[in-house]
């Protein structure tokens, strides 16, 4: 019951929508290459966009890693959105934060289990090839 | 006073995670990890942060406050595919609004190969870099300080057997203990080259410039022997190996090869390929 209460949640919170949407990237479509890369992408849930200055924010982890993504409805707010998204990542030895069109990804190796960065690699690789 | 304390409570939050954000280093590109966390190489390409500086700065260009390696990786644990340079060139970073320089004198490894454009020549799988690259970036006392940090690393180098094409106008890199001119207008201008075994140690500065007066001269060196035949100005003393330039004969590109280990494939392992939806289905 549980689950499927978060799988509506998710759904409410990128939309129904397959269809790419006009302006550039959407969430929907990090999600499609994370899956493509082989990515594993756990326990994401919404979370406050505000602090993203985002319109829609999801949290989890991908393979392991804590991994935000974001959309927003202005380039103006993405910037302020990687401060943002900075600000997040704390002091994990190592972090990323990234733009692709209207969308966002930060993410952060927080308990040191990507020591020569090759999970983020993907990730990464995988976010900013989304077209 | 409750509003005085919240108020005090926010600024210590927020002067707190402003310090946390300045703890991270910028890097743009993969790059040497620090030795105090671990070791290795870090294989992010993407501009990304790190709770740690360089070990070595020399080997690193600043872009305004990121730092881009510039090296070879071999020395540092890199494991994947590796491609023949030969002297000074552009490194290929993505997301860099500067050009960034690689001063390693002689042959070295990139992870990348060299883009297919007029100003590189790649003969027999080596890439000689044949536009003049501004003078800001080759100033002589980085040059020094990055061939020195990789001083001890010459095993490391491919050994390479070719004539550099005639447009390109970088210095010789001659690897060995010692050198014996035996060639007729040849001078080199050198106080001496003082051996610490098992390398080489050239007082400053650690070129040894030979002025070629023609083509096809040969510099003896120790066993096998190096051959210098281009008119090109300076030959550079590294340490042993072998390294034949100019020699029109066979061509030898070697050099302890990587290979491409997919340990990113674990990760494979745990997925379900395919069958989880992702987030929005």
């Amino acid at each position: 019951m549980t689950r499927l209460f978060v799988v509506a949640a998710l759904v409410a919170a990128v939309g129904c929508s397959k269809k790419p949407t006009e302006g550039g990237v959407r969430l929907e479509q990090i999600s499609d290459a994370f899956n493509s890369a082989g990515l594993k992408a756990d326990n994401f849930q919404p979370t406050d966009p505000t602090r993203f200055n985002a319109t829609k924010c999801l949290a989890g982890q991908v393979d392991n890693i804590d991994t935000i993504v974001c959309e927003y409805g202005s380039p103006d707010a993405l910037a302020l959105g990687k401060k943002a998204g900075e600000q997040w990542a704390g002091n994990a030895t190592t972090a990323a934060v990234l733009g692709n069109g209207r969308t966002l990804l930060a993410v952060a190796d927080r308990a040191h289990t990507d020591p020569n960065g090759k999970t983020i690699h993907k990730i990464t690789q995988a976010f900013t090839k989304t077209r | 006073m409750r509003t005085r304390s919240i108020l005090l409570a926010l600024a210590l939050v927020v002067a707190f995670a402003a310090r946390a954000e300045a703890r991270h280093v910028r890097f743009l590109g993969p790059h040497p990890i620090a030795a105090k966390y671990g070791g290795g190489y870090c294989y992010i390409e993407a501009p990304h942060m790190h709770v740690y500086g360089p070990d070595r700065p020399n080997l690193y260009q600043q872009v305004g406050d990121d730092y881009v390696f510039t090296g070879d990786p071999t020395p540092f644990g890199y494991e994947g595919d590796r491609h023949p340079f030969y002297g000074h060139h552009p490194v290929m970073v993505d997301g860099s609004p500067e050009p960034v320089y690689c001063l390693i004198d002689g042959p070295h490894f990139h992870a990348y190969a060299a883009p297919s454009t007029p100003d590189y020549r790649v003969k027999n799988g080596v890439a000689f870099y044949v536009s003049p690259i501004p003078a800001a970036y080759v100033k002589p006392a980085r040059v020094r300080v990055v061939n020195a940090e990789y001083r001890p690393y010459v095993s490391f180098r491919p050994q390479v057997e070719v004539a550099p094409p005639p447009e390109w106008h970088g210095e010789v890199y001659v690897a060995g203990p010692s050198m014996e001119v035996s060639a007729p207008g040849v001078e080199v201008h050198a106080p001496g080259v003082e051996v610490r075994a098992p390398g080489v140690f050239v007082p400053p500065p650690p070129h040894v410039s030979v002025e070629v007066g023609a083509p096809g001269v040969i510099v003896a060196g120790p066993a096998p022997g190096v051959f210098v035949g281009p008119p090109h100005g300076r030959v550079v003393v590294g340490a042993p190996g072998a390294v034949v330039v100019g020699a029109p004969g066979p061509v030898i590109v070697g050099g302890p090869r990587g290979h491409w280990e997919r340990h990113e494939e674990k990760h494979w392992e745990h997925h379900d390929n395919g069958r989880h939806n992702g987030w929005h289905k």
